[in-house]
């Protein structure tokens, strides 16, 4: 293989996330099958527990700073907006952890994307903004061994007759983790993006969807999903742990315990991690305990950025672990 | 020149936040009895689509003053309390920018900036808002023509003794326009300041909420104007605002809409910080209402509480336009 210029380039959307504990709310149940509603007095002030603003997160933006942290020579192609929030994205997380922002873009006309996580008893309400984008793929893109193509907003289908030419031109592997919108596309849309992709990574529900099984064993789902394109498929599933294939082999790995704080960002840690230890010529049995060790560490942390490990870290941690993947 | 060199016009004291306003489109509202009571509701453990967002560092009713007073040509300085974060760091350089003295900010660094989020739904405003603990101190402060005390949480009125102090020592005047905190502190806590009050701003409810009446506009001016203030203006939305000054009341139209309102945020202060800058410029309370009014009207048109706050040459001309808007006696 010749010699690239990065070991991964993370394509993406980036956003800043505030974190918001509640503590004056309320879950209400409504009738009619229509879930849950979070509610607080309307029209008011009402105090909050704590703050904190957390700038340059959004899946391509965890797996690059993560794999940059392990040890890769990391690019980003994501697109900021015309605010305060971009220029701290830019320097302060891109910048410090040598992310390279390869091709960066700004977007003249909004502001960054930006979301609010309402966190109330056990689970996560989401305020999201996502700015109309246009994503045109770079011409200049440099050449990579791994191109991990993630989440971003409506219009993201413009992007896939670039990464079809990219894939092809330079031999870049694909990875995919879909994002909200990539999951909504149609199922041919999403095969265009799947016959490209080496290494797919989704959670349960994800790949239930992908799979257009009704149901099923966790190995016939990862199978059915094969037949679309990745020969590495990595389900993960909660406290169940990770569900994965590699060719013929199917392993699973249960999650490493450790206290949770907040859950944001392990499924991209995880990733990380795997991806980090296939790029290292680990087995794919191993790259499974680094992605479990990695997701271990950022759960302990609000936020998806601060427990992502260091190369150092993650073989203080290795040492450590005796759990193994088992063949499922 | 040495910080002790510098005559102020005016000091605003009190605490600065990170505004972040969001236009929130999936959510519904419930109600006990006809619109009193109501709830706000979002789909639990959901994502929800948001139209809109704008961050906005230094805000707070003193950082709002502070700004507001430079933008009207008033040399300004602001006593607040910031955090040792980004939103503390961008707030500092938006003082700056503003040419705001930022030489008795304190830093905070054990704990974080104030943030709020506001959340727009149906032209109403729900606000999350996290207060971190101060511990108020106040530093020794140059020379001002006046002091504006506004807004800060639990704790102060610990600065009472060296306000007090400072104000017999330099013979600086003292503006007050009470936060939520301050108002629910109570009469008790607030009287020791109303004594050495030159100049009290407020709206109708507040007042009301803090002599625990329902009186009508006059008789509230009254009595305020019994606990010490030397004038109180007294705020009333859409029927503009009334002044006691030496037995004489005052009121004063608001100014017509410049076009449909954007978002309220800030209205308040833009009226009490340039009715006071008219003060200071040695207008009489009746004409520095009209300021007041003609500062409001602007801010209203934008998100934020400062992007509409006006220059002098602006007010000045607002107030041509309108010139046969007049303050009533009554």
């Amino acid at each position: 293989m010749s010699q690239k210029e990065y070991d991964l380039i993370s394509i993406g959307d980036t956003t800043t996330d505030v974190f918001i504990r509640l503590k004056d709310a309320s879950v209400l149940k409504r009738p009619k099958k229509r879930g849950d509603a979070l509610c607080m007095r309307f029209a008011d002030k009402i105090a909050v527990e704590s703050v904190k603003e957390i700038d340059g997160v959004g899946n391509a933006a965890n797996v690059a700073v993560g794999s940059s942290r392990l040890g890769l020579k990391t690019g980003i192609w994501t697109i900021l907006g015309n605010d305060d929030n971009a220029e701290r994205i830019s320097a302060n997380v891109f910048e410090k952890e040598i992310v390279d922002q390869v091709c960066a873009s700004r977007d003249k006309k909004h502001r960054t994307n930006f979301s609010v996580v309402l966190n109330f008893k056990a689970e996560r309400t989401i305020l999201v903004y996502h700015a109309p984008r246009v994503y045109k793929w770079p011409q200049d893109l440099p050449s990579a061994k791994w191109l991990y193509f993630t989440s971003m907003g409506e219009g993201w289908e413009k992007a896939i007759p670039g990464l079809e030419k990219y894939h092809k031109k330079t031999g870049a592997k694909i990875i995919f983790n879909p994002g909200t919108y990539q999951l909504r596309s149609s199922a041919e849309t999403l095969r265009k993006v799947l016959a490209l992709t080496s290494v797919l990574f989704v959670n349960n529900e994800e790949a239930v969807k992908i799979s257009g099984l009704k149901s099923g064993s966790k190995k016939m789902l990862l199978m059915e999903i094969q037949k679309f394109g990745p020969k590495t498929v990595v389900i993960t599933d909660g406290d169940k742990g990770a569900f994965a294939v590699s060719g013929e082999e199917f392993l699973h790995m249960p999650i490493l315990s450790a206290p949770i704080v907040e859950r944001t960002g392990c499924g991209d840690s995880f990733a990380t991690g795997f991806l980090t230890a296939l790029n290292n010529e680990q087995t794919f049995s191993d790259a499974l305990i680094w992605g479990a060790i990695n997701s271990s560490s950022v759960i302990q942390f609000v936020g998806a950025r601060e427990g992502l490990l260091t190369n150092e870290r993650m073989y203080e941690m290795l040492a450590k672990i005796s759990i193994k993947p088992k063949k499922i | 020149m040495k910080i002790e060199d510098k005559v102020f016009d005016v000091i605003s004291v009190g605490d600065t936040t990170t505004d972040v306003f969001m236009e929130v489109e999936d959510a519904e509202v419930f109600c006990e009895s006809r619109k009193k009571d109501c709830l706000i509701c979002f789909n639990y453990a959901d994502k929800i689509a948001v139209s809109e967002v704008t961050e906005i560092d230094a805000v707070g009713n003193a950082a709002n003053n502070a700004v507001g007073s430079s933008r009207l040509g008033l040399k300004t300085g602001i006593w607040t309390i910031l955090g040792e974060d980004m939103n503390g760091r961008q707030a500092f350089d938006a003082f700056r920018n503003e040419k705001v003295a930022t030489d008795f900010i304190k830093t905070d660094n054990t704990k974080d900036t104030n943030y709020s989020v506001v959340l727009n739904f149906h032209a109403e405003r729900t606000i999350l808002v996290y207060h971190n603990d101060r511990h108020y101190i106040l530093p020794e402060l140059p020379i001002a023509k006046w002091v504006y005390l506004t807004s800060m949480g639990h704790g102060w009125e610990s600065i009472f003794g060296d306000l007090s102090v400072y104000l017999k020592k330099t013979d600086a005047k003292l503006a007050f326009n009470p936060g939520t905190h301050q108002i629910n502190s109570g009469l008790k806590k607030l009287k020791p300041f109303l004594y050495y009050t030159d100049f009290f701003i407020l709206n109708i409810e507040e007042a009301q909420k803090i002599l625990r009446t329902k009186d009508n506009v006059k008789t509230l001016l009254q009595k305020m104007a019994k606990l010490g203030p030397k004038t109180v203006v007294i705020t009333d939305g859409k029927n503009g605002s009334y002044a006691i000054e030496n037995g004489q009341m005052w009121q004063v139209p608001i100014f017509p809409d410049l076009g449909p309102v954007v978002e309220r945020t800030g209205c308040g202060d833009a009226y009490a910080t340039a009715t006071v800058a008219a003060l200071s410029y040695g207008e009489p309370i009746q004409e520095a209402l009209k300021w007041g009014a003609a500062n409001a009207r602007m801010v209203v048109q934008f998100i934020g509480a400062q992007k509409g706050l006006q220059t002098k040459a602006q007010i000045k001309k607002t107030l041509q336009e309108f010139s046969g808007i007049t303050p009533k006696k009554i």
